[in-house]
């Protein structure tokens, strides 16, 4: 049966237990609510922690989903409204691309 | 057991790439190498993948496969072409073929390189420039300004990885007797080896010393260097 994604279920099952990760990492507390925000101001995450997550998070969906997605396009890049600003956007995002 | 240090060769088919991928065999690597066209010969840990540098679908798609060996230590950014011209007679696709292959690909690799090295904190990208940087040869100003490229790629990768425990150089091999040198004349191949500070051809022996160096475990904290055999 097909898996059928939610942004609830991406946010709860793929960003949450990765953004888990990135607090070992950069040592701090992060709330794993959808208003967290993930670039600016603000961000518990520095420049390289995004990084690293996302691509954390591209590898965790290629291994989910069998799929070869990558988050940052030319349309995520040129987007009034950045799919990055915080987890739920992200994690609407991640349902977009799927 | 620790499984054996993997390896990416670009342009492996001949020349260079192709000395180094023995070379890199015969220390126990797996080694990985691709170019456009097939080859006619074959190597134990070795395997071959025909493919465009500059063609993303088909970078991502090998390196997909790489990530199944588990682990990515090495990359050498071989392949490369030259062109002899002067600009006046240069057309525009010339030019955006010698960019697309010499940065674009470039570029590709370390992308794809650099995600699969973070995982285990630690990789080793070695990139090709040139000589013909530093000796601004006439004639040769598309592949001058993309190997200049190489240089600059080199040396902000190199920031941006380095907390991620990947080093980024690059090699200038001088003048080695491949078919990248080819196009020279007697009198040109001359004059630009009069130019550096030993004024000789470098062995492919020579090139893999600087490149042992570079991918050692012991050369983490050598990054962002570009380093021209013979001097110029």
């Amino acid at each position: 049966m097909t898996t059928v994604w939610t942004s609830e279920k991406v946010f709860e099952e793929l960003l949450v237990p990765l953004v888990d990760e990135v607090e070992e990492e950069v040592e701090k507390e992060i709330a794993k609510e959808s208003e967290t925000p993930l670039v600016g101001e603000g961000s518990a995450f520095d420049s390289l922690a995004v990084v690293t997550f996302l691509v954390a998070v591209e590898e965790q969906l290629a291994a989910e989903t069998g799929r070869d997605v990558r988050l940052v396009d030319e349309r995520a890049m040129s987007s009034r409204a950045s799919p990055f600003r915080t987890l739920g956007t992200l994690a609407d995002h991640i349902v977009e691309m799927l | 057991m620790e499984s054996q240090p993997v390896t990416v060769i670009t342009g492996a088919r001949k020349g260079i790439g192709r000395f180094l991928a023995n070379h890199y065999v015969e220390q126990g690597h797996t080694v990985i190498g691709c170019s456009r066209g097939d080859i006619d010969w074959s190597l134990e840990n070795y395997e071959h993948v025909q493919l465009d540098v500059a063609e993303e679908d088909s970078v991502r798609e090998l390196f997909r496969r790489i990530r199944s060996l588990g682990r990515l230590d090495h990359l050498i950014n071989n392949a490369g072409i030259a062109l002899l011209n002067h600009s006046m007679l240069t057309p525009g696709n010339s030019v955006s073929r010698i960019l697309d292959t010499n940065v674009l690909g470039g570029f590709l690799f370390c992308r794809e390189a650099a995600r699969l090295m973070q995982r285990r904190r630690f990789g080793r990208i070695v990139n090709f420039t040139s000589a013909a940087v530093p000796l601004k040869l006439e004639g040769e100003a598309a592949y001058a300004a993309s190997k200049a490229a190489v240089v600059s790629l080199t040396e902000v990768l190199a920031r941006e990885l380095g907390s991620l425990g990947i080093t980024v150089n690059a090699i200038a091999p001088g003048l080695v007797s491949t078919d990248l040198i080819r196009g020279l004349s007697e009198e040109k191949l001359e004059q630009v080896l009069a130019r550096h500070a030993i004024p000789r051809l470098a062995t492919l022996e020579e090139v893999a010393g600087v490149i042992d160096f570079l991918i050692a475990p012991e050369s983490g904290i050598v990054t962002g260097q570009a380093i021209y055999l013979g001097g110029p």
